[in-house]
């Protein structure tokens, strides 16, 4: 059995080391048994995402952003129907935006979005949002750890995909971050978060091979993700405590 | 009145603080709370030189004040590295007589990239040199096009640039100024012709992000480029290294001026090259330059040499956060050709502020230290798993690899085990916790 995935502006959507969360998911696949095919794309004229069991794009600069919004938005319709039969997608940094209606960048110029859900994403060119991150997930057990670094605010999210302990949310004031529609995850977190936590690329694997007949999710030691994990929690606890 | 007031009071805390071990940043500080505008009420030397960009800033600096003190010059410089505007009022007030008047040749100033708006807001320098803008500390600073922008704002129309031309995001602020000047490294026999990092930083145009052809690569982004939809390329350059042997140790700058290396990392040549450029700009003869740099030592802890055990120590001082730091050393590393063996520690990220962000590691080519002559790689501190992660992806023969979490466990098993050459790649965060368990030669 192969699964696909489709790593998509790999070069353009890759500024904090997120090629990984497709290193780890192909090695955390095949563990279960399954043969790993992934696509690297810089644009989706040739794709078809309904190919894919797995649509990855991660984080780039403003302008980055706004290069593949143009490019996938000549797509819309065919991502937006992979979304709604269920393709698993995950959506990381300002990826996240793209999945609701609008961007307006610094200078208030508006962008249209993919429109899955209807929320709407500020940027703000003065000011920019970082710092570590704990969180929790209502479909995951234990804390996911991260972090944030944006210029915007997105408003309206009907339904978020973390809880804030540490780090912010959504928009100012606001504990709900990132976005879930359907299988498709969107979380301002950047990074390798699959690479940090273990427990929930175990759910996204699971998640995946939903419909594979007589799957079962094989467990695995992954000792040095444990660790990794577990060490940044701690440290970030202690961070959490003093504040 | 006031003036006078306040640069004593300066001069005062900077004396005080000199004692107690705070006196390059603080003194500043008090003075703009003060006088918030003082910089702009001075009387400042006819050649003021700003250095600033991602990497290399402190070495250029210190080998811009060696060159030009050797030649006879007076220079005020930042040595501390306080680099933003407190750090840089409080070295010029403590240059400066109580009139106001400071007194050196040259004001050589280091700036932090991303504050270098507020530092030059109440004056300008007169030569701007920028090295590079890599990703760096992007927890703090977002990503290199967020640093461009700050930067941006912090240059003067009547300031004369000094660009490196092999850098693209850099290269794009000498558009429409006709007096810039730029460095560059021609093809070399070490240049490459593809990307060897694990991104491509210089792969879309930073102009228009249509897609740039390179000629060749140096390094990471560092090369010559061209945009195949606007035409934006590297321009041509007025001070360049022209021919490099690196197995000599020697580089050749506008084809006459010979300078041997006392160490031969790429990064290395750059700092020079940009430090011989600005001293050409105030007047000196290119030979002179050459005759002052040949062979010169950092001071600034950047390499330290050091024994363990039967192990002959050297530390490449990186910078955590950033991975063509890193990427430079590795490669170093690797060009060496002699066993070794590699210790690689990440304890605190930062000195200045707590993150626990790893996704850097990932940014890192650690495949550079797949070469035969390097015998085992130690891992150790904090996030000893994080790097242990990042190794199993690459090709490394797992045998090689040695995670220690404990730095004095760690240290304690190299000091007993082997005696092959050791190198040690770590931050200023994390270096102490070396040092103090060896021999500093």
């Amino acid at each position: 059995m192969t699964l696909k995935i489709l790593h998509l502006y790999n070069d353009l959507m890759n500024l904090y080391g997120e090629y990984a969360n497709i290193s780890i998911l192909e090695r955390r696949l095949r563990e279960q048994g399954f043969e790993v095919e992934v696509v690297k794309a810089d644009s989706c004229a040739d794709i078809s995402f309904s190919d894919f069991d797995f649509i990855y794009i991660g984080s780039g600069t403003e302008s980055a952003q706004k290069r593949a919004l143009e490019d996938i938005m000549t797509k819309r319709d065919e991502f937006a129907a992979a979304a709604e039969s269920g393709t698993v997608m995950l959506l990381t940094g300002n990826a996240f935006e793209m999945l609701g209606s609008s961007v307006t960048d610094g200078s208030g110029k508006s962008f249209n979005a993919l429109g899955l859900c209807g929320f709407e994403t500020t940027e703000n060119s003065e000011r920019r949002i970082t710092g570590d991150a704990i969180c929790t997930c209502r479909f995951v057990a234990g804390e996911l750890v991260g972090f944030i670094n944006k210029c915007s605010e997105t408003k309206g999210v009907d339904e978020p995909l973390f809880t804030m302990i540490m780090g912010a949310g959504n928009s100012i004031n606001d504990k709900n971050e990132g976005c879930r529609f359907k299988n498709v995850f969107g979380t301002h977190l950047i990074g390798p978060l699959l690479v940090k936590n273990p427990h929930f690329t175990k759910y996204m694997v699971e998640l995946i091979a939903r419909n594979i007949e007589g799957f079962s999710y094989k467990a695995s030691a992954l000792a040095y993700e444990r660790g990794a994990y577990e060490v940044t929690l701690r440290e970030l606890k202690k961070r959490l405590a003093q504040a | 009145m006031k003036l006078f007031f306040v640069i004593l009071i300066c001069k005062l805390l900077k004396l005080i603080g000199g004692i107690v071990g705070r006196g390059s940043s603080l003194p500043g500080q008090i003075a703009l709370k003060l006088y918030p505008d003082i910089l702009s009420r001075l009387k400042l030397p006819k050649y003021i030189i700003a250095v600033t960009g991602s990497n290399g800033k402190t070495s250029t600096v210190e080998m811009i004040a060696a060159i030009l003190q050797k030649n006879g010059k007076s220079v005020a410089y930042n040595k501390e590295g306080s680099n933003q505007i407190e750090g840089v009022t409080t070295l010029i007030l403590g240059g400066c007589t109580l009139g106001g008047k400071m007194k050196s040749d040259i004001l050589l100033i280091e700036s932090d990239e991303r504050y270098a708006r507020y530092t030059f807001k109440y004056f300008a320098p007169t030569h701007y040199i920028m090295t590079n803008l890599y990703r760096d500390q992007l927890t703090r600073n977002g990503h290199p096009e967020w640093v461009y922008e700050a930067l941006s704002h912090s240059i003067h129309d009547e300031t004369q640039l000094i660009l490196n031309a092999d850098d693209p995001l850099i290269s794009r602020f000498g558009a429409g100024r006709e007096n810039t000047l730029w460095f560059g490294v021609d093809r070399l026999p070490t240049s490459v012709d593809h990307n060897d990092g694990i991104y491509n930083d210089g792969i879309y145009c930073p102009v228009c992000g249509g897609k740039m052809e390179y000629e060749y690569y140096h390094y990471n982004h560092i090369g010559s480029y061209h945009c195949e939809k606007c035409g934006f390329k590297r321009h041509k350059t007025d001070f360049t290294v022209t021919q490099a042997d690196m197995e000599k140790g020697e580089i050749v700058i506008n084809k006459d001026c010979k300078i041997p290396l006392a160490f031969t990392g790429m990064y290395n040549v750059y700092n020079i090259l940009a430090a011989f450029a600005a001293c050409s700009v105030v007047g000196l003869d290119g030979k002179a330059i050459a005759g002052s740099i040949g062979n010169y030592m950092l001071k600034n802890g950047r390499i330290v040499r050091f024994k363990l055990g039967r192990h002959d120590g050297t530390l490449l001082a990186s910078k955590h956060e950033n991975s063509v730091s890193y990427d430079q050393s590795l490669k170093y590393i690797a060009s060496r050709r002699e066993k070794c063996s590699v210790l690689v520690i990440v304890d605190a990220i930062s000195r200045k502020y707590f993150t626990g962000e790893t996704s850097w590691l990932w940014d890192i080519n650690f495949e550079h230290l797949n070469c035969e002559h390097i015998e085992n790689i130690y891992l150790s501190g904090t996030y000893v798993n994080d790097l242990a992660l990042r190794f199993s992806f690459t090709d490394i023969p797992r045998e090689k690899i040695k995670p220690v979490g404990d730095i004095r466990q760690c240290v304690d098993y190299i000091s007993e085990h082997g005696d092959e050459k050791l190198y040690c790649v770590t931050c200023f965060s994390d270096k102490e916790k070396l040092l103090t368990k060896v021999e500093v030669l």
